[in-house]
């Protein structure tokens, strides 16, 4: 019982202790300016009070577009799973190698869409990059 | 090894999606200093390519083929259509090529969506059950309504992407949830739910089943007639097919059809053919929404000064008469009806395509206005005689004036139906194919007549011209030598539904 | 034991509620995205009722289906998303009433 736990113990104790001494360090180590906008809530990016039902920036809405695209494609790697540690117990029909290079021509061909997602600078915002997309695909 | 014989069974799909890749990733190669171009030859030639390859595999293609677990089934219904996708996508490039430089539009994508979205048409015309229709419809689509916004700081194109995008949706949801009744019900007939049209067909036949499994298969039927544009569904058309750039237009009104009949064709296999007691409720269903929607189309035709509108209204039209072909195989299953639909949008393909490259020859460049009035042809006749001969085969065509591919058309698939016993409903499409020859024989008056000081601007290009002389040889080359079509889809059909 | 009180039925009854509410979602809101939202309850609506007969008729390949329908509906997102985008930075608006560039001129 308590040998069979013990490694989860010992998990939430480097994760505790690694957190601890993270921001002990940090904080006798690390320089402080404060300023008003430090002390401020996170909130990613955007005024973390105010309006509820202001408008956002349209730039969020190709943020969501990638994440939305990239993210689901996780729910493939469930049942691949699965047919995964079956092939490997040899209770499928399938070669385990089989199965792993399956996966990898899936994750290859996501690999394809970010690569240009990248290279079409999407990924780029701050405010330099201000406008996005239109920056690099309106020439040529 | 099981997995590399599926893989060679689906290599058209997957050629065509790897060259999609490949042109994308071309046009964001390089480096900073010299970023990849976004137009150029070698994004054609690619795009070509790969679409000759699969052409070229499913040419040679002998037999009925399935690969994973009979997800795609590879036989004549697929080649055929296959065959015929690919031929509008391989067209609708060499247009788009011109278009794109005309406007200085970046071509990468564009290519690139047009083969994703011919990759989806193909799994749509090799779906074996409706999971594959479903992801094929989608793949399809997709692509399609990104083309339809394809300029998009223009506010026309991006309404009719909006437009398509929206009823698109709407129809694909009603069609997935019809497709989960079905799945119900051949699960409560035989105790095994399942997709697959083989499973379908062996519950639907002995007609035990109840009638939510009918509303499920009026709701597939609504979702794909919505892509056809069969009349109670056709309210997008003439609004996406102005709005949207024209070789996208182009592209949307053959492939897009083409595949949908692919699917439709297999699903009324399915659940209708083989329903004993049904067929004729089943049968006059289809026969009336052909009806409706071949006068509709024609009348609403006539009305346009449009003539991007007006073709839009001449797609639905011919769907309608596609659909009676489609009524005529559940009336009378028998290959050579499905051999004469498939005949029938080959011809389409090309000679809309065609007409299609007219308009983007002619059209104004002026980008408040993307359509072009039929009153500006006036004239061209004259001055443009090449192009302006090319219109007049394709106007020909449309209406169903031999010796060309549309007179043939119709006439296989009239007959058809004629042979099913469908005499009523062939009698009103004839009718209606005769009001229909009013209007494409109006634009060919207009362009001989004289007297306007002709101002339009053509677009020289000679991918263009290479297009247009493309439709053109496939309209009258295959309306001159029907044997030789019907030959080889004799050949690739034989076994179907047998 | 909540199988017998909660049935086949119930399921499929809250699917077709739920895509009855996403189809009039679609018809009659005027802004844009709650138009895409309705669409995607209408998938899942379809969603529900595959998975429910997958579990009625003991058939795992329901779960599989629900996979798919979802990175469609995923990807479907993505596009209206972006269509949307490209609407908004032309007119600042989505509402769908504004959306008038196009109509028969006969």
């Amino acid at each position: 019982m308590l040998q069979s736990h013990l490694p989860l113990f010992l998990v939430l104790v480097v994760a505790l202790g690694l957190g601890v001494f993270i921001l002990v360090v940090s904080s006798l180590v690390g320089p402080k300016r404060p300023s008003a906008v430090k002390a401020d809530a996170f909130e990613c990016g955007n005024p973390p009070s105010g309006y509820a039902r202001e408008r956002f920036g349209v730039k969020f809405y190709l943020v969501a577009i990638l994440f939305l695209v990239f993210d689901i494609e996780a729910v493939f790697i469930y049942p691949w799973a699965i047919v995964f540690s079956d092939s490997t117990r040899g209770a499928g029909t399938l070669s385990p190698l089989l199965v792993v290079v399956e996966m990898v021509v899936f994750v290859g061909i996501l690999m394809i869409g970010l690569a240009y997602a990248w290279r079409k600078g999407a990924l780029e915002w701050g405010p330099e990059h201000g406008k996005g997309l239109e920056t690099t695909t309106a020439g040529h | 090894m099981n997995m590399l014989q599926d893989l060679g069974t689906i290599a058209p799909l997957w050629i065509v999606a790897i060259a999609a890749a490949v042109v994308l990733l071309l046009t964001v190669t390089g480096g900073k200093s010299g970023p990849a171009p976004n137009t150029g030859t070698h994004l054609v030639m690619v795009s070509l390519a790969a679409l000759a390859a699969a052409a070229w595999l499913l040419v040679g293609h002998d037999g009925t083929k399935t690969a994973f677990s009979g997800a795609i089934v590879v036989d004549g219904v697929g080649v055929l259509f296959g065959l015929t996708v690919i031929a509008g996508a391989f067209i609708a490039i060499m247009l788009a090529a011109a278009y794109l430089t005309e406007h200085g539009l970046s071509q990468g994508e564009y290519f690139a969506l047009v083969l994703l979205s011919t990759v989806g048409m193909m799994m749509l015309a090799m779906a074996g059950d409706l999971l594959t229709l479903f992801i094929g419809l989608e793949t399809m689509s997709l692509a399609v309504y990104i083309l339809a916004g394809y300029r998009r700081s223009n506010r026309k194109s991006q309404e009719a992407a909006f437009k398509y995008f929206v009823f698109g949706a709407f129809a694909s949801a009603f069609a997935l949830f019809g497709m989960a009744l079905i799945y119900g019900e051949v699960g409560r007939v035989s105790g095994s739910p399942s997709l697959a049209f083989a499973a379908i067909g062996k519950a639907y036949g002995p007609g035990e089943v109840a009638a939510i499994g009918w509303i499920g298969v009026a709701l597939v039927f609504g979702g794909l007639a919505f892509k056809i544009a069969a009349v109670p569904f056709h309210m997008w058309a003439p609004d996406v097919y102005e709005g949207a750039p024209t070789p996208s237009t182009g592209f949307m009104a053959v492939g897009v059809k083409a595949a949908a009949f692919a699917g439709l064709c297999r699903f009324v296999a399915a659940t209708m053919v083989s329903a004993e007691g049904r067929t004729e409720t089943a049968v006059l269903s289809i026969e009336i929404i052909a009806i409706i929607t071949m006068v509709v189309g024609n009348l609403l035709a006539v009305r346009q000064t449009q003539i991007k509108r007006m073709l839009a209204y001449s797609s639905v039209a011919h769907a309608g008469y596609v659909l009676l072909g489609v009524a005529a195989f559940v009336a009378n299953p028998k290959p050579e009806t499905i051999q004469a639909v498939s005949y029938y949008l080959f011809g389409y393909t090309a000679m809309t395509l065609g007409a299609f490259g007219v308009v983007l020859a002619f059209e104004c460049q002026d980008d408040r206005r993307l359509d072009l009035p039929i009153s500006r042809l006036s004239g061209i006749g004259h001055r443009y005689s090449a192009t302006a001969l090319a219109l007049v085969v394709f106007m020909l065509a449309l209406a169903g004036i031999p010796p060309t591919a549309g007179f043939f058309g119709k006439l296989a698939v009239f007959s058809a139906a004629v042979d099913a016993g469908r005499i009523t409903a062939v009698i009103i499409a004839v009718l209606a194919s005769a009001v229909g020859a009013f209007y494409y024989l109006r634009i060919i008056v207009v362009m001989y007549m004289r007297g306007s000081d002709c101002q339009e601007k053509k677009v020289n290009s000679s991918w263009l011209a290479a297009g247009l002389w493309a439709c053109a040889g496939l309209t009258i080359g295959v309306g001159l030598l029907p044997e030789s079509y019907l030959v080889f889809a004799k050949r690739v059909l034989t076994g179907w539904l047998g | 034991m909540i199988d017998s009180v909660i049935g086949p039925t119930h399921f499929i009854t809250v699917a077709a509620l739920l895509f009855g509410i996403g189809a009039a979602g679609a018809i009659w809101r005027r802004n844009a995205l709650m138009v895409l939202m309705s669409i995607e309850l209408m998938l899942n609506a379809a969603n529900i009722v595959f998975v429910a007969y997958g579990r009625q008729y003991g058939d795992n390949g329901s779960h599989a289906i629900a996979f798919f329908v979802m990175a469609i509906a995923a990807a479907e997102a993505a596009v209206g998303l972006a269509i949307l985008i490209g609407i908004f930075r032309t007119r600042q608006t989505i509402e769908v009433d504004e959306l008038d560039a196009l109509r028969d001129e006969t």
